[in-house]
């Protein structure tokens, strides 16, 4: 590869790295102390922790991502080279592994900014929380991949390589669906709590309908059923667009999955927003607030709260079943482990792989989950 | 000027079986402080939280300011200008007392932040508590909350003020500091309908007591003679309970 190509693959993870840590510490920032009334201490030096994270995180990421490009490519460098331009070599090879990489490189941002940030639950009388010792978990995971890929290259490096755009499908398709899971799931919930009869009924009715039908059945019908049920109506009422209509797969089992999903996250929804004591409606709107201003204000930031741990659940759950859209031709982790397996005929190395990318995901998603929960509890 | 600030005509409220009130009239002139007593379960909590409409009652009408309780623009008018103070105080517990009171300045007033923040200020200071702006409500006793409560209420700049029983939930020591607040509050004018029945306060600052039974207004006198000489034997019987 061009030396030019790949400086500029280097800055693109350089820069990647910069604003992701950027937008994470602003997002901390303004959560913690705008909406969830966290107090960071010390006072006056509240931007100290998040330069220190930012700067941590990065150096953590760029180092580790040159480590991984080193250990994980054929390329095996003299000592001058690595310390010469082809570190960033090593370091934009590093997009081959994405997630050992970035694992890794991110938990060094929170564990910094844990460490550094002192922010305290409102009330607490324990001290900062410094570190999370689960973390180790994760990088002893991410360990383990690491040097499965380093001293057993063969066949291991070619799996990771092999399942690479599997492991983008997977991870896009959990976050585009959770992310529409959490905005249906909100609708369904309130639905769910809504006066009117016609709504709370069909939000009912929507949520015992989807909860009682299999998630791989209902991906099947979406991506079979539905778009045959499509042509069919078409061919009825003489719809050039609707006969033409095609599936496309991965549309289709977000679609799946988020349908089914926000079925189980407006429950979630409804019983975290029935937590927060009736009371707190009264008095907002005896303010004057309106009822979506009362719910966006003091009901929705009291019940985030609360429902945090089932939501990062819901999170871990979503992204393991994603494995199956395998099955209605999305090329995710799975399927790209089948594939391998298929023409590899290496079962046990090739499912010992994929196992360890999901859990290296699941357990970074749980410190994750965790974390943000530890700080946004409030003592009572 | 001189019409009622308050106007409720024959309100009827039934929970399913139970008539929570049955055919209530009342009116409240501008200033006055009227106190509501009553045993539990006689319709007190439910009188009061009609008139912001809290609650939705069946039959009769309710005016309040000139505004007639009907459509939800009207609701809302009127709960901007009827402040509310409850028992179990309901302090919003994600956000700081500042906040607290700045919140609803900030989006039902459309205030600006520094305007808001000013005037919390001087609420806070007012209740007696300056020092513990940036404190959160569950740090706070339970005397200091409920004056936060008050403070909150105050900030929306109401004509009226409701407190539903502001001292039952509190320690006795700390009955005082709260009662002393509505006290002074009411010596600057404030029209208040309070259910409570802390004697100090009704003789302090009451123009009228009223006393309410099974969802009816049994005697509404001024408080010396509905507590020292009242005319029905209901009255005497609550009295002679509670004394
Ligand atoms: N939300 C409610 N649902 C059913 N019954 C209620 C409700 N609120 C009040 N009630 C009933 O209405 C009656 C009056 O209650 P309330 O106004 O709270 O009395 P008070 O405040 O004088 O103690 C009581 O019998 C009570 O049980
Ligand atoms: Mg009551």
């Amino acid at each position: 590869m061009e030396v030019e190509q790949l400086r500029s693959m280097c800055w693109q993870v350089l820069i990647g790295g910069l604003v992701a840590a950027l937008l994470y510490n602003v997002a901390l920032f303004v959560y913690a102390q705008r909406r969830l009334g966290l107090i960071l201490r010390p006072k006056g030096r509240a931007l100290r922790p998040y330069v220190l994270g930012l700067v941590g995180g990065l150096v953590f990421s760029f180092v580790l991502g040159g480590l991984n490009g080193i250990l994980l490519t054929n390329w095996r460098p003299t000592l001058v080279e690595i310390s010469t331009v082809e570190l960033v070599r090593g370091a934009g090879e590093a997009w081959l592994l994405f997630l050992p990489v970035f694992g890794l490189g991110w938990a060094a941002v929170l564990m910094v900014v844990q460490l550094a940030i002192n922010v305290q639950p409102v009330g607490s009388k324990d001290p900062p929380k410094k570190l999370d010792p689960w973390w180790l978990m994760v990088i002893a995971v991410d360990l383990l991949v690491l040097g499965l890929a380093f001293f057993k290259p063969d066949p291991f490096q070619r799996i990771v390589s092999y399942v690479r755009d599997g492991i983008w499908v997977t991870i896009y398709v959990t976050l585009i669906s959770f992310f529409l899971v959490l905005i249906f799931g909100l609708l369904g919930g309130l639905g769910r709590l809504a006066r009117n009869p016609i709504v709370r009924g069909a939000a009912t009715i929507y949520v015992e309908v989807i909860r009682g039908i299999p998630v791989l059945v209902q991906l099947m019908f979406w991506y079979f059923a539905f778009p045959s049920v499509i042509k069919d109506l078409g061919k009825l009422l003489q719809i050039q667009a609707l006969i033409d209509y095609k599936a496309n797969p991965v549309g289709m089992a977000v679609l799946g999955l988020t349908f089914c999903y926000a079925a189980y996250m407006s429950e979630v929804y409804r019983a975290g927003i029935q937590s927060i004591s009736k009371g707190q409606m009264e008095a907002a709107r005896s303010l004057g607030m309106t009822y979506v201003q009362a719910m966006r204000y003091v009901i929705l930031p009291q019940a985030v709260r609360v429902i945090l741990p089932p939501v990062g659940n819901e999170f871990i759950t979503l992204l393991k079943d994603s494995s199956l859209v395998s099955v209605v031709a999305v090329a995710d982790m799975t399927r790209r482990g089948r594939e391998f397996m298929a023409s590899n005929f290496i079962p046990v190395q090739t499912w010992l792989m994929v196992a360890l990318l999901y859990l290296l995901m699941t357990l970074f998603s749980t410190r994750i989950v965790n974390g943000i929960e530890q700080r946004t509890r409030l003592e009572r | 000027m001189d019409e009622p600030i308050i106007q409720i005509r024959n309100v009827h409220k039934r929970f399913g079986g139970v008539h929570a009130l049955k055919g209530v009239s009342l009116d409240v002139k501008r200033g006055e402080v009227v106190v509501i007593i009553g045993p539990s379960g006689s319709g007190k909590s439910t009188l009061l939280r009609c008139i912001n409409r809290l609650e939705e009652f069946d039959e009769g009408s309710i005016v309040v300011d000139g505004i007639p309780l009907d459509t939800a623009a009207n609701i809302n008018a009127v709960r901007t200008e009827v402040g509310m103070v409850f028992q179990q105080f309901n302090l919003f517990p994600h956000l700081s007392v500042l906040e607290n009171i700045v919140l609803a300045q900030r989006v039902v007033r459309k205030r600006s932040r520094d305007e808001a923040v000013q005037n919390a200020l001087q609420l806070l200071e007012k209740v007696g508590i300056p020092d513990k702006a940036d404190a959160f409500p569950l740090q706070l006793s339970g005397g200091q909350q409920q004056r936060v409560a008050i403070a909150r209420a105050l900030a929306m700049n109401p004509k009226i003020m409701l407190f539903d029983e502001p001292t039952s939930a509190l320690d006795p020591e700390m009955i005082q500091e709260v009662l002393d607040v509505m006290v002074e509050l009411a010596r600057e004018g404030m029209t208040m309908v309070v259910v409570s029945h802390e004697m100090g306060f009704s003789r302090a600052a009451a123009h009228r007591a009223i006393l309410m039974d099974a969802g009816q207004i049994v005697e509404d006198a001024p408080p010396d003679v509905l507590f020292n000489h009242p005319t029905q034997e209901r009255t005497k019987l609550f009295l002679s309970k509670i004394l």
